[in-house]
């Protein structure tokens, strides 16, 4: 059990943790906009450290060189993807967000 | 009416499984070498084929040199597929659009049209063609390379709207596409008959590299843009038909 | 006939999944649920030792996700049963 293992364990554990905690908050928050944040903000940092756990994991070599190129490529484009839904559902019914509750023909607050 | 059917259903799948449980100790274990399909002719591809084929990635060289023949067919079904699709969905009331009239979706994209999008896009079409050159080497092809471009395409489209684009995909455009894949498919099966060879025999191409098996090498690479120009043009005729049609809740002229 | 616990995981996943997709009502929900068949479908690939697969098995999940969810809008997004 070098330390190399030990602290990529770490940095996985705590990728898998938030992850996990984030699916629970898509699940378990009452609104479309918690929803959002709990999605967007925790999947971002939980797929990092996941990767940064993989590099420190491999070591020096042309995958993690590989897996760096997948991380850069996440942090640039999942805020962006959070963004874009954040906008579309405004733009679709901006009047309608922020409505809790179990409406059968809201189109997107469900 | 309804409790019935879902009864029928159900005993349906419940006498599929069981007799798929009885029937499946009848089938070899996955990778068995002893078993019959794996005893005649897998033994001749896996020891003659990396030098044979010229590419080390066995997968393509059985699909595009020992079986080229079949992957040319496969690529005719699935331009018949987009061309079905096309048929189906296509009527009178059509939108027209020409590339430069842009409507309300490109003030929705706004900074991410402008920042972000052309960084992605042009990675994704990277990334698209190192996909379909190392195909022979690694995990790839002509399959993989066409549905990046094309998803390349939707990106975009889905963020700024079609009418960004330079290159007006319509379905006419998408359909001569498709066309023009599988000709230059059927063409490099054609060139080597014109120099003493027989139909999609690689050997035959008129191209003089260094070493003889190169030539394999050159004729997968032909083919496999034949079937990324194929696959890409039928995944955007679907989205140009779906797209073009009038009756969408858009505003639109 | 050996199985490994991670294939019996998935598999049991897939059942779950195409459960789910056959008695929702909402269709648009549906089609992001396929999206994570086709997830699950593009893992037990990897495992059987498919990569080529696995790869346009991811590409096209993609692909056909968004299809779904542009047919449904030219349709009823919710089917009552």
């Amino acid at each position: 059990m070098s330390v190399r293992l030990i602290i990529s364990a770490v940095f996985l554990v705590m990728g898998i943790l938030l992850l996990f905690i984030s699916a629970m908050g898509v699940l378990r928050l009452p609104d479309f906009i918690s929803r959002l944040h709990a999605s967007g903000i925790g999947e971002t940092i939980g797929m990092m450290l996941v990767c940064v756990g993989s590099v420190i994991y491999l070591g020096m070599n042309l995958t993690s060189v590989k897996v760096i190129m997948i991380l850069f490529a996440l942090f640039l484009v999942n805020p962006v993807g959070t963004h874009l839904i954040a906008k579309a559902a405004h733009y679709s019914l901006s009047d309608k967000i922020g409505n809790v509750g179990r409406e059968k023909d809201a189109d997107i607050t469900d | 009416m309804r409790k019935k059917i879902m009864i029928i259903g159900l005993v349906g799948i419940i006498s599929m499984c069981v007799m798929a449980w009885y029937a499946i100790d009848l089938l070899p274990a996955i990778g068995d070498s002893q078993s019959a399909p794996n005893t005649h002719i897998s033994a001749v591809f896996i020891e003659e084929g990396p030098e044979a084929t010229n590419a080390p990635n066995m997968v393509t060289g059985v699909l595009a040199d020992y079986r080229g023949f079949d992957t040319l067919w496969e690529t005719t079904v699935m331009f018949l597929a987009g061309m079905a699709v096309s048929l189906i969905l296509s009527n009178k009331m059509r939108r027209h659009w020409h590339p430069g009239d842009f409507n309300e979706l490109g003030e929705f994209a706004g900074i991410v049209g402008k920042v972000v999008m052309p960084i992605v896009v042009p990675l994704v079409l990277l990334y698209a063609i190192y996909v379909l050159m190392h195909g022979e080497v690694s995990l790839g092809g002509g399959f993989q390379a066409g549905a990046l471009i094309a998803i390349a395409f939707i990106l975009y489209a889905t963020v700024a709207g079609m009418e960004f684009s330079r290159i007006k995909f319509t379905q006419h455009f998408t359909a001569c596409m498709g066309a023009v894949g599988v000709f230059i498919y059927a063409m490099t099966g054609v060139i080597p008959m014109f120099f003493g060879g027989k139909f999609l025999q690689y050997e035959k191409l008129p191209f003089h590299p260094e070493h003889v098996a190169e030539l394999h090498s050159i004729g997968i690479l032909m083919i496999e843009i034949g079937v990324t120009v194929t696959v890409a043009a039928t995944i955007l005729i679907i989205l140009a038909a779906v797209l073009e049609r009038k009756g969408l809740n858009d505003s639109i002229k | 006939m050996q199985i490994l616990l991670i294939e019996a995981v998935l598999l049991l996943l897939l059942i779950a999944i195409t459960i789910a997709i056959i008695f929702d009502q909402d269709l648009f929900a549906c089609s992001v649920i396929y999206c994570a068949f086709s997830f699950c479908t593009m893992l037990l690939y990897i495992i059987m030792g498919a990569p080529d697969v696995a790869f346009t098995e991811a590409v096209i999940g993609v692909v056909s996700t968004i299809y779904f969810i542009i047919s449904i809008k030219t349709t009823d997004r919710w089917c009552r049963l």
